[in-house]
C-alpha cells in the first residue's frame, strides 16, 4: 500500500505491507513558512507540487520497491487546506491510473489515528480516540477504525497545535512552535502560574463534556505576559511555556480519560502532531494507568503528517475488504472524521 | 503515442497525437472540479482511441499561466503518470501554444497578443512577434491591454466575457491540449520542464515583530 499525505505543510509518501511499515519518505515546507508565522496556503500548495515526485521515487528507494509493486494506493482527501489536498489526490489518482490499481481517499485524521498499527499492530476496538495536532483536536469513539468513527468530542475554537504554536509565538521562539515549547517548557515550573483549564467548569462539563477550548487560555498568557512586561519585570517564560503545557495537557488527558471511563472503555489511541510532545505522553501515561486504561501512543516520529499513516489506513480497509473510492473523487476541506473512506 | 493535457483555466483538454494527426481528443468544463474530472477524462480518451495506457511514450502539459490550483492538478498528474509509465514529461506554456495554434488556423498574422483571465480583476497576457513570445507572461489589469503604445493589437484569449466593455474584439480562443500537442510535434512553440508559470506571488503578509 502506497501513502500519500499532503493535507497541510509534508508532503509525505509512505509503503506498508499489512501492519508492516517500509517507507516513510516525508518533505516538509515548514522553513518557508516560518518567517510568515503560520503555514501559507499557497506556499504549501507549491511546495507539494515540487516535492511529489521526488518523495514517491525516495520512498521506493526507502523501502526496496518499484512501483509496479504497488498493490494499492491511498490518499488524503480530507480534512485539511484544500489546494494542498488536491495535489495529492491528482498525484495518487494518476498514480493508480497509470499502474491500474485501486485508490482509495481517505480521511486524514483517521489515517493518524492508524498509524499505530505500524507499530503496536492491530488497533484495540472499541476504543478511544484522542487526536491532537494542529489543525485539530478530537476525541472519538473509535468502533471499527475502517467504517465506525463517532465524534464525542472536539475543540471549539483553536485546536491544542495551534494554541501550544501561538503561545510560542508570543514567547519568541521559532515557528512551528510546540517543539520549542515542549524544550523551554522542561526547565520551568507547571504549577508557577495557574492558567485556566478551559471548558472544565460544571456548565461547561455539561454542554461540553467532551470539548476543548484553547483560546481562553491563549489570551490568558498574552494578558500574562503583557502584565510582567508592562510592570517592567523580566518574563520567566520558562515557567510561562511550563504551566501553559500543563493546562492544555491537563485538560486533554482529564477529558480523553473521562470518555474512556464513561464509555466503559479500556482503549485509548493517542495521535496527531501534538501527540509527539513529551508532557502529554507522561501525563496520559501515568493517569492512565492508574484508572486502569491501556494507552497506545506511536512514536513521535510517527505523530506528525507523514504517508505512512494513510498508507496504515489503506491497509487497514483492504483487510476489512472496503471498496476503493469511486474515480471521480476529489478533496474536501471540512471532510468529517465519520467519513473514513470516500 | 504523446499524451497532452492542459488544466490552467475552468477547461479540462487532454489530446493524444500519434506522431501523424491528433488521434483523440476530449474538452470539460470543470470549475473547480480540475482533480476529480483530469483523470477520468484521460481514462476515456485512451478507452475511445482503444489505447493502453503502456502504449504512451511522451506526456506534454501545459504549464500556465492560469488558475493556481488547476494548474497544479495538471501538473502533479502529468508528472506522476510519467514517473509510473518511465515516460519523458515536456511543458508548454498555455499562452505559447494557444500563440501557435491562433496563427495555424489563421486568426492572427504577425503580431497580436494572448491573454486570459486571471481573475482579482486582472488578465495573463503575452505579446507575440512572427511567433516569438516578445513580452510576458504577465498579469495586469485589463485595460493595461489597450492603453499601451501597442494597444490596437489584436487580442487572442477568454477575455471578452469577463471584461465585455473593456474588449469588444477579442479572438475568442481557449487553451487545447490538442494545440499543445500540434505544436510540440511540430516544433513549434519553446518547450520547458513541466514546471508552472504562476506569474504572481503567493499571497502572504509577514506578522509584526513580537515584543518579548
Amino acid at each position: 500500500m502506497l501513502g500519500i499525505e499532503t493535507s497541510c505543510d509534508e508532503t509525505g509518501v509512505g509503503l506498508v505491507r499489512g501492519t508492516t511499515l517500509l517507507a516513510d519518505a516525508v518533505a516538509s515546507s515548514v522553513t518557508e513558512h516560518e518567517r510568515f508565522g503560520g503555514v501559507v496556503p499557497e506556499i504549501a500548495s507549491r511546495a507539494h507540487l515540487e516535492a511529489m515526485t521526488a518523495t514517491i521515487e525516495r520512498a521506493c528507494h526507502e523501502g526496496g520497491v518499484s512501483l509496479n509493486d504497488v498493490d494499492a494506493i491511498a490518499v488524503t482527501s480530507g480534512p485539511g487546506l484544500i489546494g494542498a489536498l488536491l495535489v495529492g489526490v491528482a498525484a495518487g489518482k494518476a498514480l493508480g491510473w497509470a499502474l491500474d490499481k485501486p485508490v482509495y481517499g481517505v480521511n486524514h485524521l483517521a489515517a493518524h489515528v492508524a498509524v499505530d498499527r505500524l507499530e503496536h499492530g492491530a488497533l484495540p476496538q472499541p476504543a478511544i480516540a484522542m487526536l491532537v495536532s494542529g489543525g485539530h483536536s478530537s476525541i472519538l469513539r473509535v468502533n471499527d477504525l475502517t467504517h465506525d468513527v463517532e465524534p464525542l468530542g472536539a475543540t471549539i475554537d483553536d485546536a491544542a497545535g495551534e494554541a501550544f504554536d501561538k503561545v510560542a509565538r508570543l514567547l519568541g521562539l521559532p515557528f512551528p512552535g510546540g517543539p520549542h515549547l515542549d524544550v523551554l517548557a522542561r526547565a520551568g515550573a507547571a504549577n508557577a502560574i495557574a492558567f485556566p483549564r478551559g471548558l472544565t467548569g460544571a456548565h461547561d462539563m455539561r454542554d461540553h463534556r467532551y470539548d476543548f477550548s484553547f483560546s481562553g487560555l491563549k489570551t490568558s498568557v498574552a494578558r500574562w505576559v503583557e502584565a510582567k512586561q508592562r510592570d517592567g519585570e523580566t518574563v520567566p517564560i520558562a515557567d510561562v511555556a511550563a504551566s501553559f503545557q500543563e493546562a492544555v495537557v491537563d485538560v486533554l488527558v482529564t477529558k480523553a480519560l473521562l470518555a474512556c471511563q464513561e464509555q466503559g472503555i479500556e482503549h485509548l489511541l493517542v495521535a496527531g502532531g501534538v501527540a509527539a510532545n513529551s508532557r502529554l505522553r507522561a501525563m496520559v501515561t501515568e493517569r492512565a494507568s492508574a484508572q486502569g486504561v491501556q494507552v497506545r501512543i506511536p512514536r513521535p516520529g510517527l505523530c506528525t503528517d507523514n504517508g505512512a499513516m494513510v498508507a496504515a489506513l489503506g491497509a487497514a480497509l483492504v483487510d476489512s475488504g472496503i471498496a476503493p473510492t469511486a474515480p471521480d473523487f476529489g478533496a474536501d476541506s471540512a471532510l468529517p472524521v465519520t467519513v473514513v473512506v470516500r | 503515442m504523446l499524451l497532452a493535457l492542459d488544466t490552467s483555466t475552468d477547461l479540462v483538454s487532454v489530446a493524444l497525437h500519434d506522431g501523424t494527426s491528433v488521434v483523440g481528443e476530449k474538452v470539460n468544463a470543470v470549475e473547480r472540479r480540475h482533480a476529480e474530472t483530469l483523470t477520468v477524462l484521460i481514462d476515456q480518451l485512451l478507452s475511445d482511441a482503444r489505447i493502453e495506457p503502456s502504449e504512451l511514450t511522451r506526456i506534454v502539459v501545459g504549464t500556465g499561466p492560469g488558475g493556481f490550483t488547476g494548474l497544479r492538478v495538471g501538473l502533479v498528474t502529468a508528472r506522476t503518470l510519467a514517473l509510473a509509465l518511465h515516460i519523458p514529461c515536456d511543458g508548454i506554456m498555455t499562452l505559447d501554444a494557444m500563440a501557435v495554434a491562433a496563427r495555424e488556423r489563421g486568426d492572427v498574422e504577425s503580431d497580436f497578443l494572448v491573454a486570459l483571465d486571471a481573475r482579482r480583476r486582472e488578465v495573463f497576457w503575452a505579446r507575440y512577434v512572427d511567433g516569438v513570445r516578445v513580452d510576458g507572461p504577465r498579469a495586469d489589469a485589463p485595460q493595461t491591454l489597450r492603453t499601451q503604445s501597442w494597444g490596437g493589437l489584436p487580442i487572442v484569449g477568454n477575455i471578452a466575457h469577463a471584461y465585455p466593455s473593456i474588449f469588444d474584439t477579442v479572438i475568442d480562443a481557449a487553451p487545447s491540449a490538442a494545440g499543445m500537442a500540434l505544436a510540440l510535434v511540430a516544433g513549434s512553440g519553446e518547450v520547458t520542464g513541466p514546471d508552472p508559470v504562476y506569474v504572481r506571488t503567493p499571497d502572504a503578509t509577514e506578522p509584526k515583530p513580537v515584543v518579548r
